[in-house]
Parts: structure tokens; C-alpha cells; sequence
């Protein structure tokens, strides 16, 4: 209805544009259940360490995309946990880096960080559940590869809108003891609720798939459980794919203090409830984004009841630059214990238990620690307005909010457990001083977190800027 | 399972309880379809031209909660799908009809509106256009919908269970913009506007869900001078999708958002208004999913020994707090010096002559009762249910009230309800609003200040009330 519109009246900046990208973008997903009595063994306090059934799929999801001259990258997420060292990695990523025909750079391969999934070690054959290993371990690569590929070959141009929105899923798990602290929810602390969103969208508007990165330990189900599971992620994955019809990429952020308030569970229903907190929230981001490839132009001010203003969707082409790098950062390396000396620290502990931690600690240092000396890997992408920051530690979330308090104008994923070698918790200094778990499993010194941030921060200051955000 | 033999089990956090805001009440629910017959004038647009509804896009409903006390006396907050009340002789006429037929005192009763702007009016002196004769009737249908309501939801009061808590929620934009020489009532894309979800859910002694509460602060204005339908607004979808979920019926309450609306708005199609209210909804399901267990609270269970030194948190019964006060204050404001009728005419003249009349026609309503200058009183009633407060009064305030009151009391979970009873049917603006100056500011009849008399008024009056518990 034509309005008597006020040509005079505008402000200063008429046009905002949400952070988007225009991409060639495929995304694809393969169920990778794993069979049931394979060893799952996630937590030194569990008795039972093979899965007695499966609580809600194992998948992985790949996205891939394609910039010029066909140079492909791939986004993938896996519903594992963690990788204990560099051996187990690459005997999965290798394989999937041969098979794609692909370098190193290209593919960032995400566990989700579930504590209730298959062992992701390649040397467990002699342990209970573990001559299933290898067999799973086969099949999960030729799904991880098949999700890639079609990924690849379905890729189309796509609008791709990225958002941040918040989940009150995560609370703080750095629980003060007095003289010790536990890894246990901490409700004097805040944490971190910042849910970063993008939805991939043909050039009809159809919704090709979602990226969710949220931070917040996968751990609601623990020793008590003996369900193979995606823990919450889960539940929050069937919960939007069954409203958007489309894949859902879920990306562990920096969560290393990070838990849900509800945890160490032996109910599955317990994950389930937490997966809809983070579900309910990721759909309630996506119906605040503006449609696929649209913007909002100021198209005039309005007398009616009250002088009104008037912004109107207007479509524009979203920024299709590509740009990917990957840095290898300098980190000081604690004074590292010899096994001996370990076993002399955690003495009082259970046997299982101290096994358990001296097993770890002995794996993180293979092919990271090199000459008394060690590097950090870490990926960043840039994909139009948005930047995707992969590592292989478990970083604090002091990572992701700094990055993105110093980098306003960008959406910015970040990813704990991607590629390697560096599977270890990247702690603040505080973490140090109060002897937290994760200052003990990290080979890292104090100071290695705020070093790889400003290096990464520096990296993605290079990358050019959107003048319209 | 602590590990009770561990060297650590001595170590116990400074706090070892955590419970959520909780009460336990004697409250019971209702909900009552008030739709009108299409046909009926509806929506409050100046710039509309046309003034009868030719459908319903989702229907109008009062939906009422009951409370009782331990002597017998009962309560009633009341949410209902319309815009506004009209002018005072009418809201008078209603609400007195209302607490005569249920037999209460007009303050054991909050009727407060959603707001959605595109609802007919109950009012029969403002307009006379097309649709209007169908008004009379509907405020008939109005006073016997809320009344049935009313006595349905004493009908089925029982002993209940509430926990309240904040969510979060992105729909809500600041519509304060700054065109040159005026500001504009639209997105203004550079100011951050409160995202504050209140919400309650009540449940009975089995745990059973019985009805689930939401205050939010986004005036419903999705649907604006294009419309023809009649409609809650994004309410509409928002209770829908809550329903549709958790099978039972939703309060909705609007709140301070007298400078924020949705993004998209203004508009015509009621796609647009479910998918604000998709939003809205989804934000209010996460809330509710983030809750504990009724009635439960957390207790430390002391450390468990695994890979990590973990702490267990356990849910346990406890009792909400039934301690409640419903008071009504009655705050002093200054009126602001009024222009003349005459004074408004000549300013406006330049404007679209439907926009003029609805402008005069509201500023001759409002003004009933009020005189330049003079010191009037604004009322506000501040209800404590347990853990929660109530804070409700008629104006439309600035979102300022609630942020400021959640700040002064952040142990509590506060209600902030614009749009109550009445009389005071206008903005409390921020005291820069009326520097900028904004159409807020001009519409309302208080001098600067009002709002934070209103605000430091509840304030004492909630400070009273806690510190007597």
C-alpha cells in the first residue's frame, strides 16, 4: 500500500548487512555406528569399558568448499572424543587426506568431543573391546570419505548467513576446593554463552545444511553410562534436522573449563534434556537471520500514529572471498615429569586411575614434543564474513571471547579438537596456580594460551575486510 | 559414587548447595479464545486505509493465572491478545465489570496486555470507521472471556510448584533511530537492546507440567498498515510452538519495551510475524529445558577419582518459598507541559490526514484526567509469588525499568509487566529520549523522570520485601 513516505528523514548509515558469504558449498552426513561391545572407555572411574548398546547415532558431517581453481577445503565433525595421540590421529586423517587427494591444510577433521564414544586409540586390540577397533575404525573412514566426496560433488553456489546467538547450556567447571580444584560445576563463575551459527542456503532458498559451534564439554554422560552416544549433541542435531531437513555440522568451541550444569549422568535422558537446551537455542538463532542472500535497505520514514521507519529485505551478492592459513606457534613446554615420577604423584590414586593418566600423558608427548621443544598447530579459514579457528588442544574459552572481542566486524568459529598433533588443554595462568587438572595434562606452560591467540589474532587481521559491516 | 577413600575426599567447594529461583504456591491456569468476529475494525496504524479485518491469522486468547492464599483470597494475572486499553473511561468500564463479576478488589487483579498492534481496540470513543460497530460486542467478549477464564483458573487451583529463571532471547531490536533533526520509531542497528527472557514454569506435586510463563519485552508490531488480518502478532506463533510442546497453556507477558521491536516488522505478511514468533518460542523451550527437576535443588556429593579430580553435583527435593505480598504503590509523577490540541493540529498539519486524526484522537483520549504541570500518581504493583516479583503498571516504560531492577536485584527472578491495568496508557520514556527528542517522548503526557520515580518505587518496594523474608 503506497504510504506517505519522508524522502528527508533518513540515518546516517541505510543499509545493514548481516555477516554472510557466497560460496560454493556442498554439505553431507554418513551414520557411523559403531558395533555394540566396543570398547568405549572415556572415564578412569567406570567399571565397564565396551559400549552394552547405542543411545543415539554416531555420524560424521562434512562440509566442503570449493574456491578457485577447484581448490577444495573440508569442515568435517565426527562423533568422537578425543584423539590420545598423534599414531591415532593420522591413522584416520591420513587415510582421509589420501583419499580425497587432498594436502594437510585442506581438510579440518573435528571430534565433537563426546566422552561417550568409541575409543579413537588404534592400539587397543588386546584390551576388552577392542578387536572390534580396527573394523569400526575402517568403516568410520570410509564414511568420513564418502561424506566428503559427496560434499564435493553436490556443492552448489550458496548463501551462507552466519550469526551469533546464546545457549545457556554451558556453565563453569572449575570448581574451588580449597587447596585443590575439581573439575566440577562452579556456580560462583560465569560462563562463556556466545552460540555461533551458519546456515548454507541454495540459491532458491533451500537449506543445504547447518554449522553450529558451540563450547561446552560433552560430559553429561560418564562413568555410570555404558552407552555408545553423542551426549548432548546428539539430541540438539535431531532437533533441528528435523525442523530445517538438513544436515546439522556440530563444532566443539573452547570449552576446556566449559561443562553442563547436569553431568556425569548414567541417564541418557539427561543428555537428551541438555540437547534440547542447545537445540531450542540454535533454532531460535536461525529465525532471527535474515532470509538467505538478503540485506535490509532504510526505505523511508513513515507518518502514521508515530513517525515511523520503514527497512525493506533488498538482495544483495554476500563477499565470496576465500582465504585459509595455517601458522604453527612457538609454545613453552612444562618441566616434563618422567613416568616414574608420575607414578610418585598420583600414588594415592586408583590403580585403574593412575594408569589411566600416566597412559595419556606418555601418548600427548609423541610427535608433538620434538627436541625439548614444541609447535601448535592451528588452521584459520576465512569463508566471507566469517573466520573458522581449528586447533587440536582443549582451550579455554578465554580463546574464543578474546578472538571475538577483538575481532567485532567477523563471525568467528572456534574449534578445540581439530587435526593435530596437540591434543592437550590450552589453561589460563590462573589454572596453573591452583593445580587444576588441566594444567597438569597440558605439556604447555603458562602463557602458551594468550600466545597462540595473539598470533592467530594477528593472523586474521591480514585477511581482508567487509566495509559494509 | 564419591570416591569417600581417596586422599581428596576432604576437598568440598565454599558452597555446596545451588537452587534455582523456586516457589510453591496454591495456583491454578485457564485460557479462553477471545477472537472477534472478522469483519471487526482492527489494528492501530495511522497509515492504514483500511480499518476492517478480513481474517484471523491466529486467534486471541486470555489466559489467566489464579493464585490463592492461605486465607482463602485470590489473585489474577491476566494476559490477553490486544494492543492496548483503549482510554481510561473504557478500561475503567472493563476491568471494573470484570473484578465486580468475580467479586475481587480491581487491584487483586493485573490485566495486562500482549500488545500485538494488530488487535481492534476496546475502546468505543476513539474511532468511528469501518468494522467499528462490531467493537461494543467485542468488549462484551472480552469482560466474559476474562471472567470465564478467571473463574476456570480458581476452579483449578492446586498446590504447585514454580521455578523461575532468566533465558536469553534475540528478537528484540532497539527501534530508536536518529533521522537528522527527529528520531524515527525503526531498527536502529547500532545499539544494543536488552535480551532478557523471563520465564516460569509450573508444575504439580507428581512434577507434572501445569502451565509455563514468559515475559519477554518486543513490541509485537511484525504486522503493521499492510495487514488486514487479525492477529497476535509473533505471540501467536511463540505460544503455539510452547504448547504445541509441552501440552499446556502459556502466560504470555509483555514487557518494558517501550524502545524495542522486532527487526523485520512493518509488514503485511504473517509469515513474518510466526517466524519472529519461532524465535521467541524456541528461546522459551531452551529456558525451560536449561530448568532443573521441580522442586529440586543441587548438593555437593563430594570428588570422584577418574582421569580428572571430578565433583559431583546431585539433585535433591526441596521446598520453593510460599512467601507472597501484593501491593499496589502509587508513585508521584509530574505531567509535562501539554501542548493544545489546537497547538498539535497546526504542528501535524503537513502529515497524511488519517495519520493526523489518529494522532489527535489518541492525545484527546490520553489527556482525560491529566493537567499541565501537575503532580499526579502513576500506579505500579509489585507481587511476590515466592522467588519471583511481579513489577506491572500501565505505561509503556523504556526496557531501562527492567534492566535497572534485574541489576538492583539479581538474586531474584523479576517480571516486568508494561501495560496493566491502567490509568497512565503512555510511555515512561528514558530521559534522553526526550532530549533526542523521540516519538515516545511526545506522546507521552509525564515530564522526564517519571520513569525512574517508577523505578526507584519498586525498587524500595522489593528491597522491603526481601530484606523482610
Amino acid at each position: 500500500m503506497a504510504v506517505s513516505i519522508r524522502e528527508d528523514l533518513r540515518p546516517p548509515k541505510d543499509v545493514w548487512t548481516p555477516p554472510s558469504a557466497r560460496l560454493k558449498a556442498g554439505v553431507a552426513q554418513r551414520e557411523i555406528n559403531p558395533p555394540v561391545g566396543i570398547r568405549s572407555a572415556s572415564w578412569g572411574a567406570a567399571k565397564v569399558h565396551v559400549a552394552t548398546g547405542i543411545h543415539n547415532k554416531i555420524s560424521t558431517t562434512a562440509m566442503a568448499v570449493i574456491s578457485e581453481k577447484n581448490f577444495v577445503q573440508y569442515l568435517v565433525t565426527v562423533d568422537w572424543g578425543w584423539w590420545q595421540g598423534k599414531a591415532d590421529d593420522m591413522a584416520v586423517r591420513g587415510e582421509v587426506l589420501k583419499a580425497l587427494g587432498i594436502a594437510e591444510d585442506q581438510l579440518q577433521l573435528h571430534l565433537t568431543h563426546t566422552h561417550a564414544g568409541p575409543t579413537t586409540a588404534s592400539d587397543a586390540a588386546h584390551l576388552e573391546g577392542g578387536d572390534l577397533v580396527a573394523g569400526y575404525h575402517a568403516k568410520a573412514i570410509a564414511g568420513i570419505i564418502s561424506a566428503c566426496e559427496e560434499a564435493r560433488d553436490k556443492s552448489v553456489e550458496a548463501n551462507i548467513t552466519w550469526g551469533y546467538g546464546k545457549c545457556d547450556l554451558a556453565v563453569n567447571r572449575d570448581l574451588y576446593c580449597g587447596s585443590e580444584d575439581v573439575v566440577g560445576f562452579n556456580p560462583e563463575l560465569p560462563a562463556d554463552d556466545t552460540l555461533t551459527v551458519g546456515r548454507v542456503s541454495d540459491l532458491a532458498g533451500k537449506t543445504l545444511g547447518i554449522v553450529v559451534n558451540y563450547a561446552c564439554h560433552p560430559t553429561t554422560l560418564a562413568w555410570r553410562n555404558t552407552e555408545v552416544s553423542p551426549d548432548f549433541v546428539g539430541s540438539a542435531r535431531d532437533l533441528i534436522e528435523a525442523r530445517v531437513k538438513a544436515p546439522m555440522l556440530f563444532l566443539q568451541g573452547a570449552s576446556g573449563e566449559l561443562s553442563p550444569r547436569d553431568n556425569y549422568s548414567g541417564d541418557v535422558e539427561v543428555a537428551d534434556k541438555n540437547g534440547r537446551i542447545l537445540g531450542f537455542a540454535t533454532l531460535a538463532v536461525l529465525e532471527k537471520m535474515a532470509h538467505p542472500g538478503m540485506r535490509m535497505h532504510y526505505l523511508g520514514s513513515v507518518e502514521s500514529g508515530a513517525l515511523l521507519g520503514d527497512w525493506e529485505d533488498v538482495a544483495f551478492t554476500p563477499p565470496s572471498g576465500v582465504a585459509h592459513v595455517r601458522i604453527n606457534v612457538d609454545v613453552p613446554l612444562q618441566k616434563l615429569p618422567t613416568i616414574e615420577e608420575l607414578r610418585e604423584r598420583w600414588k594415592n590414586v586408583d590403580e585403574g586411575a593412575r594408569e589411566t593418566r600416566i597412559k595419556r600423558a606418555m601418548k600427548l608427548r609423541v610427535g608433538y614434543v620434538i627436541d625439548g621443544a614444541a609447535t601448535h598447530p592451528v588452521w584459520i579459514w576465512m569463508w566471507g564474513d566469517a573466520v573458522i579457528v581449528g586447533q587440536p588442544g582443549e582451550a579455554y574459552s578465554y580463546f574464543q571471547t578474546e578472538l571475538r572481542k577483538r575481532h567485532p566486524d567477523r563471525v568467528i568459529f572456534v574449534l578445540n579438537c581439530t587435526n593435530g598433533p596437540g591434543y592437550m588443554y590450552l589453561p589460563t595462568p590462573d589454572s596453573y596456580e591452583r593445580h587444576r587438572y588441566q594444567s597438569w595434562q597440558t605439556l604447555l606452560a603458562a602463557g602458551a594460551l594468550e600466545k597462540i591467540t595473539n598470533e592467530v589474532s594477528a593472523e586474521i587481521s591480514k585477511f581482508p575486510k567487509n566495509p559494509n559491516l | 559414587m564419591a570416591s569417600t577413600q581417596s586422599p581428596n575426599a576432604k576437598l568440598t567447594p565454599s558452597t555446596t548447595t545451588w537452587r534455582e529461583n523456586l516457589s510453591a504456591l496454591k495456583i491454578g491456569i485457564a485460557q479462553v479464545d477471545v477472537t472477534p468476529p472478522v469483519g471487526i475494525e482492527s489494528g492501530v496504524w495511522g497509515a492504514s486505509k483500511v480499518s476492517r479485518s478480513e481474517a484471523v491469522h491466529i486467534g486471541l486468547f486470555v489466559t489467566v493465572l489464579a493464585r490463592e492464599d492461605s486465607s482463602g483470597k485470590k489473585s489474577f494475572i491476566a494476559g490477553i491478545d490486544l494492543c492496548v486499553l483503549g482510554c481510561v473511561e473504557c478500561a475503567e468500564n472493563m476491568l471494573s465489570q470484570i473484578a465486580s463479576q468475580l467479586g475481587i478488589d480491581k487491584d487483586q487483579l493485573l490485566f495486562s496486555s500482549s500488545h500485538s498492534h494488530s488487535t481492534p481496540l476496546p475502546c468505543i470513543h476513539r474511532s468511528k470507521k469501518d468494522g467499528h460497530e462490531l467493537v461494543p460486542g467485542f468488549i462484551e467478549q472480552i469482560i466474559a472471556g476474562t471472567v470465564k477464564a478467571c473463574k476456570e483458573a480458581a476452579k483449578n487451583i492446586a498446590d504447585v510448584d514454580v521455578t523461575w529463571a532468566y533465558g536469553k532471547c534475540d528478537l528484540a531490536i532497539n527501534r530508536d533511530l536518529p533521522c537528522g533533526s527527529h528520531e524515527v520509531v525503526a531498527f536502529n542497528p547500532d545499539i544494543v537492546a536488552d535480551d532478557t527472557l523471563a520465564v516460569g514454569r509450573v508444575s504439580d506435586k507428581n512434577g507434572k507440567l501445569v502451565a509455563t510463563i514468559a515475559n519477554y519485552a518486543c513490541h509485537p508490531t511484525t504486522l503493521a498498515w499492510d495487514n488486514r488480518a487479525i492477529s497476535p502478532d509473533y505471540v501467536g506463533e511463540a505460544r503455539e510452538i510452547v504448547q504445541s510442546t509441552t501440552k499446556v497453556p502459556m502466560l504470555f507477558l509483555q514487557g518494558a519495551s517501550g524502545d524495542l521491536s522486532p527487526r523485520n516488522q512493518y509488514s503485511g505478511d504473517t509469515g513474518l510475524a510466526d517466524k519472529n514468533g519461532t524465535n521467541l518460542g524456541h528461546s522459551i523451550l531452551a529456558t525451560l529445558a536449561s530448568m532443573q527437576s521441580p522442586s529440586t535443588e543441587l548438593r555437593w556429593q563430594g570428588i570422584v577419582e577418574s582421569g580428572a579430580l571430578l565433583g559431583e553435583w546431585h539433585e535433591f527435593p526441596t521446598q520453593g518459598s510460599s512467601v507472597t505480598s501484593e501491593k499496589r504503590l502509587d508513585v508521584q509523577v509530574r505531567v509535562k507541559e501539554m501542548k493544545s490540541i489546537d497547538q498539535l493540529r497546526e504542528e501535524w498539519a503537513g502529515i497524511d490526514p488519517g495519520a493526523l486524526e489518529e494522532r489527535i484522537q489518541r492525545a484527546v483520549r490520553l489527556r482525560i484526567g491529566y493537567e499541565s504541570g501537575q503532580m499526579v500518581t502513576h500506579p505500579v504493583w509489585v507481587w511476590q509469588w515466592g522467588d519471583a516479583f511481579f513489577v506491572a503498571q500501565p505505561g509503556e516504560a523504556y526496557s531501562f525499568l527492567q534492566t535497572e531492577l534485574r541489576k538492583r536485584n539479581p538474586g531474584r527472578v523479576i517480571f516486568v509487566l508494561n501495560l496493566t491495568n491502567y490509568p497512565g496508557l503512555f510511555y515512561l520514556p528514558t530521559k534522553s529520549a526526550y532530549v533526542a527528542p523521540a516519538y515516545q517522548a511526545w506522546q507521552t503526557l509525564l515530564a522526564p523522570g517519571a520513569l525512574d520515580a517508577v523505578i526507584d518505587g519498586a525498587n524500595a518496594e522489593i528491597k522491603k520485601l526481601i530484606g523482610g523474608n
